[in-house]
This record gives C-alpha cells, sequence and structure tokens, in this order.
C-alpha cells in the first residue's frame, strides 16, 4: 500500500474521530440533562427530543459513537498491522454510515421539520469517510491491475 | 567450509540476531507508545467533553434581568428576601416538566420565597405567544396564575393545534372569566408589548433557553426538585 493511501486511512482516522467526538457529545447531553431544555432558534431541540433519537431505548448518538469508535480502532489497526481485510474494511463500512445519515437527514427534514447542527455535522462527516473508503478502494483497484 | 568460516559465520548470524532483537524491541515500543498515545487522546478528549457537555452557565451573573418590576406576576410572599425568576415558554417540553417542581417549591416553601413568572416564548413555538397572550388576559381578571397552570397542564392538548385560541378560551371558561374581555384582551396591544418586552429583556441578557431561572440575581439550572430545594435551606 502506498504513502498515499496510508495517509487516506490517517484522514479517515482523524474524520471519524470527530464525528466521534460529536456523537459523544449528543450522547452526553441524552444523559446528562434529566430535563432537556429548549433552546431558541435551533432545530436540535425538536431533533433530540423527538422519538426518532432513541431506537429501542438506545439513543441512537450512542449508536453513532459506537460506529465512528469502530472506524477510528479499524482504521489504527490497519495503520498498525497493515493487514488487507482492515482495508477492505475501511471501504466498506461507511456504506453503513452513510445510509444511516441520508436516513437521518431525510427524517430531518420531512418528518421532524427541523435540523440539528450536530446531526449535519454528523452526516457531513459519515458522507467523507464514504467517500475516502472510496478511494482507497479505486487505489487499490489500481494497484492489482499493475500487478 | 574450514572452522574458521564457520565461527565467523555464527558471529554474523548472532550479531544479525542482536541487531534483529534490538529492531523488534524498537518496533514495539514504538507500537505500544502508538496505542498508548490513541488511549490518552480518546480518554481524555472523552473526559473534556463531558465537562463541556455539563458546562451549565451556573451562578453567572445576569445583569439587571432580577430587578423585579410592577407588571411581575408574583407568588409565594411578595416580601420574602429569596426571588427566583422564572423565563419560560409555555410550550416547551421542559418548562412544562420545571412546571410541578415550582408549585411544590412554593407551596412549601412560599413563606420564605416569592417566585416570578415572564415570558420568553421561543420563535420555533407557534402557539407559545398565543398561551402567553392568555395568561396575561386572565391576568386582567385576577386569575393569571390559575390560567397558568391550566396551560401548563394542558400542554399536550394545544401544543400542536392550529389554533389552540379556541382552547384557551375554553380555559377562560373553566375559570368563569368574563369571556368577552377574556377575547378582547387576548389581542390587546398592551398585552402583547408586555410578552414582547419580557421576551426583550431575556434576549438582551443573553438568554437562549427555556426555562432558565434565575435565583437571587444568578442563574441555576437545577435538575430535580432537591436541587431547587436545596437553595432555600
Amino acid at each position: 500500500m502506498s504513502i498515499f493511501s496510508r495517509r487516506i486511512i490517517w484522514a479517515m482516522v482523524a474524520v471519524a474521530f470527530l464525528g466521534f467526538l460529536d456523537a459523544v457529545f449528543l450522547t452526553i447531553e441524552h444523559y446528562t440533562n434529566n430535563i432537556p431544555p429548549c433552546f431558541a432558534l435551533t432545530g436540535c431541540e425538536q431533533v433530540t427530543t423527538s422519538v426518532y433519537a432513541t431506537v429501542a431505548g438506545i439513543p441512537v448518538a450512542l449508536a453513532g459513537a459506537a460506529y465512528y469508535f469502530l472506524i477510528l480502532v479499524v482504521g489504527l489497526l490497519y495503520l498498525d498491522l497493515r493487514n488487507a481485510k482492515l482495508l477492505t474494511a475501511m471501504s466498506y463500512l461507511p456504506i453503513v454510515g452513510l445510509l444511516a445519515s441520508i436516513y437521518f437527514v431525510s427524517l430531518q427534514l420531512f418528518v421532524i421539520k427541523a435540523l440539528c447542527l450536530y446531526c449535519v455535522v454528523s452526516a457531513m462527516t459519515s458522507t467523507t469517510l464514504f467517500i475516502l473508503g472510496l478511494i482507497v478502494l479505486q487505489l487499490r483497484k489500481k494497484e492489482v491491475s499493475h500487478e | 567450509m574450514d572452522e574458521q568460516n564457520i565461527n565467523k559465520k555464527e558471529q554474523y548470524d548472532q550479531q544479525k540476531g542482536v541487531e534483529l532483537t534490538v529492531l523488534r524491541r524498537k518496533k514495539m515500543r514504538r507500537r505500544i507508545t502508538f496505542w498508548l498515545v490513541v488511549l490518552v487522546v480518546l480518554i481524555g478528549s472523552v473526559w473534556g467533553l463531558a465537562k463541556v457537555a455539563s458546562r451549565m452557565p451556573e451562578n453567572s451573573p445576569v445583569g439587571a434581568m432580577d430587578k423585579v418590576s410592577g407588571d411581575d406576576w408574583v407568588k409565594g410572599n411578595p416580601a420574602a428576601t429569596n426571588i427566583l425568576i422564572e423565563y419560560g415558554d409555555f410550550q416547551c417540553p421542559a418548562c412544562r416538566a420545571y412546571f410541578p417542581l415550582v408549585e411544590q417549591l412554593v407551596k412549601e416553601k412560599g413563606d420564605r420565597l416569592q417566585f416570578i413568572y415572564r415570558h420568553f416564548p421561543l420563535p420555533q413555538h407557534k402557539n407559545a405567544k398565543p398561551a402567553a397572550y392568555a395568561s396575561e388576559a386572565a391576568g386582567v381578571q385576577g386569575k393569571f396564575w390559575e390560567m397558568y397552570q391550566l396551560i401548563y397542564e394542558g400542554q399536550n392538548n394545544w401544543k400542536d393545534v392550529r389554533d389552540a385560541k379556541d382552547i384557551f378560551v375554553d380555559y377562560a371558561k373553566t375559570l368563569g372569566l368574563n369571556l368577552d374581555d377574556f377575547k378582547k384582551d387576548l389581542g390587546s396591544d398592551v398585552i402583547k408589548s408586555k410578552v414582547e418586552s419580557q421576551a426583550k429583556g431575556g434576549t438582551q441578557a443573553g438568554l437562549n433557553s427555556t426555562p432558565t431561572f434565575i435565583f437571587n440575581g444568578k442563574r441555576i439550572q437545577p435538575q430535580n426538585y432537591e436541587e431547587f430545594s436545596n437553595l432555600i435551606p
């Protein structure tokens, strides 16, 4: 694997870290505010207190934090072990995040009709991860055809 | 191969082996450092976030917001030196959740406390302003706190209704108010500008969420009844 694609994995780790922090923040907010106050001019109140904010009692923010954590750890493991299977995982895992983000953004736009900045940030990080994952996939294909 | 050569080869292999172990150890040390750094960064940032997330704007002074005015609705003992001010939005679920806590506080410590309720209707809550007007219109007939109670208790019944006015008129009927006067006051400019000026005062003081509680000039954010109750020993 070239230095270039290793840099991409580093970038993915950084983006996943950002997404992780974002999701952890939302999760902490979810659990610390017994009574989440209403904030002016942001859609976060509507979004994070809506029925869609939890699935079977688990806040989706927590699921998001777990997802970003997984990508983060897989990326770091690859940087440590240089195992090709981990690289495959880095290309395909972000598809899960992209699909989840599409679902959550459509929920916000069409059902809840409010946007929460932290959720938009998460949608952006997961989209970035997906694109970087595609680039990794392309680079590997090129390398294989060169061999 | 003679003996000397074999000896040389052994020596070479040995040295190579030592070098390899040193290299392996170095590599191992680098890996351990790598994962240690990862661990420290992760734990540190989550800990930092937890601190930021729980940074309640507690005990920050709030300037002129704590001045009691003649326009204010007071519950409890108007002569008490402990003053609790709430900036509330009738449509906000959190304000609804705090409503019984405040009621209990006034009931238990009302002799040593004056509770003041001010309007801070948030723009995303379409029925918050009509609710505020309704409470003030009932106030004209001396029943502000009674209407305040009905509005909060019935929040789920009117918050998503297109025109909540009819429901508030029903509440006025329940309270035995003069309905013609009540309806007239609902649209009165005096009431509108009172609600407007209270909200403006809050915005100027940097308020951006409801409910905001101010106890003796300091912003507080109690999370349960006990924390409320501890304010007044």
